[in-house]
């Protein structure tokens, strides 16, 4: 099969690949870029553990050819701690026991952090919305959605302090 | 015990897990992130047929496919092997004949995936198709073409206990009840597919192996006596594992197919099972078949228990003879029942090899039991509820069959749901289609009897304290998700006084850590724990000596605390523990310490057949109430709110302890709904997780966890197994909210709404025909 | 892994796209949103030698009204429906419908097109298009033609289109005054699909009685299809409880009913009157209130 010389930009940086056109995106990520944060964890594209953020939304990367996305912003699990810094949803997740064995952890973490970002304060009912696409066989999600809440808290936390910096300045 | 812990104690600390960043940053590595230079892709043909004998197979074309590395089949593969001792009769690859569809035949490593997929297509089997068996009942009656021929009837093992005079109880008793359930196959479908990663040094003979396993030590001798290796040459790594439920807690084919195939090759072999190869390779909890018999006097006291179990254990043995043996052993210890009897069949049948899964032989019987319970007491017009406490255990106590309980939180637990969950506000008193309903469970706190019986300890923690007072835990303790290396940690600081930042965990590699039998039957916390404490223990006391000797004190007169050695009863000293480590270390340079643990004499059961599985040092405990929301016209359930309390002994970690009950709640609630792995002539019809899919957020109501702790007096700091004993519980407790909700009650699981709806109609149909009778009976 | 390899093509224009298939036939594919595809593909059970890829082709993502109709490009993906405030307003039986389709990741790169033109028999889709009586727009090297919903579908996984056409657009009339919608659905418990889906479509005249009613229904038989005995039923009658009941009793007449795990064909039959009664109460409910707003 012919190869395709493809663009991919993953977590805000481009890397150049020689690929075959059946090569699905979870398997590039994995396997060429190392970025093993990205989860196989069924072969129908029904347990969420690979979900990627594409221009910010969810979706499953065992579901994409990487040659189809050559034009996306793609953001992982590895793409979203600032500097070393673990941000909001990650911290929770740890201090609520959102992550048990972990393998459905960075897929639930990207979905979340979508859902936070276009509404920063959903209700019990959106949350499990939200998070309905992600399996996780641990935790019966009580404290995942404990995880999301305190995510929310510390999100607020952080915006009141960036605003009374702001007025401070 | 205890001595050190002050209120910043991490005893009892909500705290997250030790490896919680590396699984929110996706830095941490699982077996199929794991790579190797060189690295080929293993692939394994399954049988077709799901009984064949195998006539010749011819793997040349493969061979001779470029990319193409290594290609094993069985007859490289001759030894014999299986998690038990009494139960090795599996091999790598099938050598004469395959026993279900999916059966290991051949494998292949190459240079790519497709390669590999491309070489199983090219080897030819020619197979001679014999008759199967599929369904337990009939394979019992089997006499030709026999699964395994030492297997007569098809029986892997059968057991019969009469504890008591079951005759006699029941002639005591006012009413007895009898009733069939079926509850069929289910699976643990961890989110991790399995994953093996091997390589093999030819120069000096050395094999490692990376793999998603609960069981590194088994694992480790089963790879030595199927590789024909020296055991001290096999080096196995437990990376993180993402979940196991048992599944993953014996050794599974491709861990020993991607060995094989290293050595072969000369080159590292990754396997990672496709999802339908996990559930080829399934290990999930049996269908189970029992027949119960249980007799009461009117007050409601059980004067007798009888139980026919058939259990379904598909084509190899693996966990069965322990399986069957739960089954009916825990019938006991969770109620004072005066004549037990048992009659337990494990029945092979060509269908993929059953195993060990969370609840481990307890939960259909517990169904079963509880199921029956609920319905003798609304014949006996008595309150669910209070029925239990009439029947509770007195501990300490022995029961009928020799099984120790000392620690038994299960009356508080009855107590403590009955009140959070409004029990006697809504019990029969909710309208039409709303309900709730009660029961209990119970689980080991890890099996008093190892697997291979040894008198060596169940587990072995080392210990270092270096020079800058830094202590590093060695442990085989596996963790998979729930929490090992976590509880381990706490506890050692616990009893050195540390912060839990001081303290570093190195676990489950078998060339660096001691001896730990695994994670299976819920036994870390109990048995690793209490080796890490006794470490600990022995470091403290090192330091101690040392520094008693050193500055003319008595040992009595000092203690560790907040990260230093401290003296008390007026003595002045202050060191940090960097000081009383270096002093410790003496000339050797560094201190270490070792703990063990092994189960008391005194746990360890009876001597009667079968006596072995079932004891425990110590027993959790879990009480349940469900309540749900049925829609008559369809028979579908809406869980509405969930209320569990958990004896753990002692929540060491409450939030890691709340995660496992929780999740344990939840997977049986799957069971109980919807879950199940559906055969068609022994072929899966639904082997991936869109057709078995468990609950998402959607399905998953709210549970409300009480922890009751009961203190076990040899648990570590008392705690006891946390995630396991609440599984069972939830099934019987959603039958019953349904029984209350539109009064039908539903023995064969899981509950569909088809099923409800169908009970519906014919207790409408009844009623016409019998006018007069109540709703609710 | 997608086992077998394949030509990778990406049309810039329409025209190209459908001289493509037109070129290859059989042996071509179009991708979409991959949502029914890439797993098919991994699972062997498509392997196409050419895969055509539709992303590029933006501008089949677009809802837009015109005049009596609203018109919703083939690749407009169902997270765009369920999020669309005209279609909320012109035609809210649409994004009723997406909320209900698989989970979040689905809806993000799903696209109607795509669903519609692999015809799963127990998408949600067909219900809503069936029901609307829409007319499904497709483009070939021969040209550009409709068909109506109820002629779409042929069988299990199998539609009108010619395998050189391109699904492009679904063109849906508005609802009249006095008109209500609703879809209502039974999950899969496994895959989330529709164990039964039913899309109600009910025009009430001022006197009460039932004008014009459309039923669509997925999930139940191999392909989805027109409760034409339903409607008929209803058809001059007066709304009331007793006709709605009496009408849902025909839902799944003459229907090789779907048996699986978890619903045996006599219960998804059942299913199929209540689901189809419950869809009805709902659509004219919204009638009633449409004719009073």
């Amino acid at each position: 099969m012919n190869k395709e010389n493809i663009r991919l930009r993953v977590n805000k940086r481009d890397y150049q690949l020689e690929i075959a056109p059946n090569r699905l995106l979870l398997d590039v990520l994995r396997q060429d870029l190392g970025l093993t944060g990205s989860k196989r964890g069924c072969d129908d594209s029904s347990c969420g553990a690979c979900t990627v953020l594409v221009d910010g939304e969810p979706q499953m990367a065992c579901l994409m050819l990487a040659v189809s996305y050559q034009d996306c912003e793609i953001t992982t699990i590895e793409g979203i701690a600032c500097e070393g810094q673990l941000e909001p949803l990650q911290r929770a997740f740890c201090d609520e026991g959102g992550a048990q064995c972990g393998y459905c952890t960075p897929g639930m973490i990207l979905t979340a952090r979508h859902l936070l970002a276009h509404n920063p304060r959903p209700t019990d009912q959106e949350i499990n919305e939200a998070l309905s696409g992600n399996l996780c066989r641990c935790t019966g999600y009580v404290q995942i959605i404990a995880s999301v809440r305190k995510a929310i808290e510390l999100l607020e936390k952080q915006e009141s302090g960036v605003a009374a910096a702001g007025q401070g300045g | 015990m205890g001595e050190t812990t002050t209120q910043s104690s991490p005893i009892g600390a909500r705290v997250p897990m030790v490896d919680a960043v590396d699984k929110v940053t996706g830095a941490g590595k699982y077996a199929d992130d794991l790579t190797l230079p060189g690295m080929l892709v293993g692939k394994i043909l399954h049988s077709p047929h799901a009984h064949a004998r195998i006539r010749s197979m011819d793997t040349s074309a493969a061979e001779r496919l470029p990319g193409v590395r290594a290609v094993v089949t069985g007859a490289e593969t001759p030894v014999k092997y299986g998690i038990l001792p009494v139960g090795h009769d599996e091999t790598i690859f099938c050598v004469d004949k395959v026993r279900y569809i999916g059966d290991n035949v051949a494998a292949v490593a190459a240079e790519s995936e497709a390669i590999a997929e491309h070489a199983l297509r090219l080897i030819r089997v020619d197979y001679e198709v014999l008759p199967a068996y599929f369904d337990p009942e009939q394979s019992m009656q089997a006499e030709t073409n026999l699964i395994h021929d030492d297997r007569p009837h098809n029986i892997e093992r059968e057991y019969h206990h009469h504890f008591g005079n079951v005759e006699e109880g029941f002639a005591q008793a006012d009413y007895i009840r009898q009733d069939r359930f079926d509850c069929p196959e289910v699976t643990h479908a961890a989110l991790e597919p399995h994953s093996t990663l091997a390589r093999y040094d030819a120069e000096d003979g050395t094999l490692t192996v990376w793999s998603s396993t609960q069981v590194p030590y088994y694992l480790k001798k089963t790879l030595a006596a199927t590789l024909q290796m020296p055991e001290e040459k096999v080096r196995v790594i437990k990376p993180l594992v993402g979940g196991g439920f048992g599944g993953k807690s014996e050794v599974i084919p491709l861990e020993l197919a991607a060995a094989v195939l290293a050595r072969k090759a000369g080159a590292p072999v990754k396997i990672t099972y496709t999802r339908e190869e996990v559930f080829l390779a399934n290990r999930g909890r049996p269908r189970q078949i029992v027949e119960l018999k249980t007799g009461v006097t009117r007050q409601g006291k059980l004067t007798a228990v009888e139980a026919r179990i058939i259990q379904d254990g598909g084509a190899y043995c693996g966990y069965g003879v322990v399986t069957i043996l739960y089954s009916g052993q825990l019938l006991n210890a969770m109620y004072d029942i005066p004549n037990v009897k048992f009659d337990g069949y494990r029945v092979l049948t060509n269908k993929p090899a059953c195993g060990a899964m969370r609840g481990h032989g307890t939960v259909n019987t517990r169904f079963a039991f509880e199921q029956q319970l609920n319905r003798i007491a609304s014949v006996l017009g008595l309150d669910p509820v209070e029925i239990r406490r009439r029947n509770l255990l007195h501990p300490p106590c022995v029961t009928l069959n020799n099984l120790r309980v000392l620690s038994y939180g299960y009356p508080e637990c009855i107590d403590r749901v009955v009140e959070r969950s409004g029990w006697k506000e809504k019990y029969g008193k909710l309208p039409y289609g709303k309900g709730i309903g009660f029961a209990g469970s119970h689980y080991v706190s890890g099996a008093a009897n190892p697997i291979i019986r040894s008198a060596m300890p169940q587990s072995t923690v080392n210990l270092s304290v270096d020079r800058q007072g830094g202590v590093t835990i060695f442990t085989g303790a596996s963790e998979i998700g729930q929490g090992s290396d976590t509880v381990q940690v706490q506890v050692v600081a616990a009893e050195l006084g540390l912060p839990l930042e001081q303290v570093r965990i190195v676990a489950a590699d078998t060339a660096r850590t001691p001896v730990d039998l695994g994670s299976y039957s819920s036994r870390v916390t109990f048995m690793a724990g209490n080796a890490a404490i006794a470490a600990a223990r022995d470091a403290k006391r090192r330091m101690l000596q040392a520094v008693a000797r050193a500055y003319g004190v008595a040992e009595e007169d000092l203690l560790m605390e907040g990260g230093r050695v401290l003296g008390r009863n007026g003595c002045p000293l202050s060191l940090t523990l960097a000081e009383a480590a270096r002093l410790a270390a003496g000339p050797a340079g560094v201190l270490t310490a070792r703990g063990s643990y092994n189960t008391p004499e005194e746990s360890r059961g009876g001597t009667f057949k079968g006596a072995g599985v079932g004891p425990s040092p110590a027993y959790s405990y879990s009480a349940q109430a469900v309540e749900v929301t049925v829609d008559p016209e369809t028979g579908r359930v809406t869980v509405d709110r969930i209320v569990v309390a958990h004896d753990c002994g002692k929540a060491i970690n409450p939030m890691n302890v709340e995660g496992q009950v929780i999740g344990s709640v939840w997977m049986g609630l799957g069971q109980a709904l919807q879950e199940v792995v559906d055969y068609e002539n022994g072929r899966i019809k639904n082997a991936g997780l869109l057709e078995y899919r468990t609950a998402s957020t959607l399905e998953s109501p709210p549970v409300e966890t009480i922890l009751v702790e009961s203190n076990d007096p040899e648990g570590p700091f008392g705690a006891k197994e946390a995630g396991e004993g609440s599984l069972a519980a939830t099934i019987p407790a959603l039958t019953h909210a349904i029984y209350d909700a539109v009064g039908v009650w539903i023995d064969t699981l899981p509950v569909t709404p088809e099923r409800i709806l169908r009970a519906l109609q014919e207790k409408q149909q009844a009623e016409w025909k019998s006018p007069g009778t109540g709703a609710r009976m | 892994m997608i086992p077998q390899s394949f030509e990778y093509h990406v049309p810039r224009t329409l025209e190209e796209a459908s001289r493509l298939a037109a070129q290859f036939g059989a042996d071509g594919k179009f991708l979409a949103g991959g949502h029914s595809l890439i797993p098919m593909m991994k699972l062997r059970l498509a392997a196409p030698k050419h895969l055509i890829d539709l992303t590029c082709l933006r501008d089949l993502a677009y809802i837009r009204e015109e005049g009596e109709h609203v018109r919703i490009g083939a690749l407009t993906t169902h997270f765009r429906i369920e999020s669309s405030a005209l279609l909320k307003e012109k035609c809210p039986l649409l994004p009723e419908t997406a909320r209900e389709i698989g989970d979040v990741q689905v809806r993000n790169r799903g696209t109607i097109g795509g669903n519609l033109a692999h015809s799963d028999p127990a998408a949600d889709w067909p219900a809503a298009v069936l029901a609307l009586e829409a007319e499904l727009r497709a483009v070939s090297p021969r040209g550009e033609r409709g068909m109506a919903a109820k002629d779409f579908f042929v069988d299990l996984m199998t539609t009108a289109l010619a395998s050189d056409e391109v699904l492009v657009e679904i063109k849906v009339p508005q609802l009249g005054h006095g008109t209500g919608a609703a879809y209502a659905k039974l999950h899969h418990p496994a895959s989330g699909y529709a164990m039964v889906g039913v899309a109600a479509v009910i025009a009430l005249r001022d006197n009460g009685a039932v004008e014009r009613a459309a039923v669509g229904i997925t999930g139940v038989g191999p392909k989805a299809y027109r409760a034409f005995a339903v409607e008929t039923a209803l058809h001059g009658k007066p709304a009331t409880q007793a006709h709605l009941n009496a009408a849902a009793a025909h839902a799944a007449e003459g229907v090789d009913v779907n048996a699986d795990l978890y619903a045996s064909a006599e219960y998804r039959s059942h299913l199929a009157r209540v689901y189809t009664r419950r869809a009805l109460e709902a659509a004219v409910k919204r009638a009633r209130a449409a004719a009073t707003a």
